[in-house]
């Protein structure tokens, strides 16, 4: 007896998403083993594709663009440097950004107990003069990015973490949720918190320097 | 809705995930609080920053920039023929002082072989042992005085 139509295209659509999947996969492979073998287009190939992303990740975590493109190099040396290491578990974009989310997390961490209150002189130093939006109460683009980085840097990492890849790389919860090892709805949590923290401080940092 | 409540509710409203509702009520809010609202616009300011922020430069040889460092880590990482030497005299005298050892154990528990050890002339009157050998000298004083 045959399905009715509309099953048997539920049948075709999964067994065509199958397929894509075990077509993906299979290039991923070949790309990891060329990548072992420690072929030049193999590098090339990952860092055209994930470039752009993980600079924008490290962007959303440092607030820098050369920071950002520095610690991208970094990444990238990472990956290409433990791809042996690399077990397949997820896949290869999923570590790629774990790496990167690492990187810069650590980054922020070593940039904070370095050098907190110069940065955050530096990061102010143009709003307490009072010169550049008092008149208009405005705030500046660069303002704005200061504000927005210090707020960012000033919530818990795994909120921080959530947002940034919600909003830099426009992931959604299940990615999120794969490349911070958790769940759809920890992921959830972390993001309602992170934007209410975030506001919060945003609001701080408006009263304190437009009042 | 009052200044706060709209407070906790805004950067939700900003991006566009607040229930139509809600929403509503935010905007009615908005359009008689000018302080809320000045803070609105520097919300959706502070966020727009994400949008610039996602925009990444052309790429300028990334690849090549990271491909090359890589190879000059690699390098520095090799290790250099001091290094290789070093290891080479360490492992010598290691091994120079478990042969030692080994000899030196066989002499002091007596399993070494001297029977076919031969002496050369010189070494014979050198080597008073030949001449005078001690345990016997012991044994034949030591019967003598039974």
């Amino acid at each position: 007896m045959l399905f009715p139509v509309s099953n048997r295209i539920k049948v075709q659509e999964t067994q065509n998403r199958y397929r894509v999947a075990n077509n993906s996969n299979n290039k991923e492979e070949k790309l990891i083993k060329r990548l072992i073998a420690g072929e030049e287009s193999a590098y090339r190939q990952v860092m055209d594709k994930y470039r752009q992303p993980v600079i924008r990740l490290c962007r959303g975590f440092t607030g820098s663009s050369d920071d950002a493109e520095d610690l991208a190099q970094e990444v990238f040396l990472e990956v290409l440097n433990s791809i042996e290491k690399f077990k397949g578990h997820s896949s290869i974009s999923t570590w790629i950004y774990r790496i990167a989310v690492n990187k810069s997390l650590n980054f922020v961490r070593d940039r904070s107990k370095r050098s907190h209150d110069n940065y955050t002189r530096e990061a102010y130093g143009e709003s307490n003069d009072g010169n550049s939006y008092s008149a208009d109460k405005r705030l500046t683009q660069k303002e704005h990015a200061e504000a927005l980085h210090n707020a960012l840097d000033s919530i818990p990492s795994a909120q921080r973490t959530a947002f940034v890849l919600s909003k830099y790389e426009d992931m959604k919860y299940y990615e999120i949720a794969e490349v911070m090892k958790t769940s759809v709805s920890a992921v959830e949590s972390l993001l309602f918190r992170a934007k209410k923290n975030l506001q919060e401080r945003l609001f701080e940092y408006y009263k304190k320097n437009l009042e | 809705m009052d200044c706060s409540k709209v407070h906790k509710h805004l950067i939700f409203y900003i991006e566009g995930s607040l229930d139509n509702e809600k929403s509503k009520s935010v905007e009615e809010h908005l359009r008689l609080c000018s302080s809320c609202a000045a803070f609105a616009d520097m919300l959706r300011g502070s966020l727009g920053v994400i949008e610039q922020e996602k925009k990444v430069d052309e790429d300028n040889d990334f690849a090549g920039k990271v491909i090359a460092l890589m190879h000059s880590e690699k390098k520095s990482v090799s290790i250099p023929l001091f290094s290789i030497l070093r290891y080479a005299a360490a492992a010598a005298v290691i091994i120079l002082g478990v042969f030692t050892g080994i000899n030196i154990a066989k002499v002091v528990s007596g399993s070494a072989d001297f029977s076919t050890l031969e002496i050369s002339d010189e070494e014979y009157y050198l080597y008073d042992m030949y001449q005078e050998p001690i345990e016997s000298f012991f044994l034949v004083k030591y019967d003598e005085n039974e």
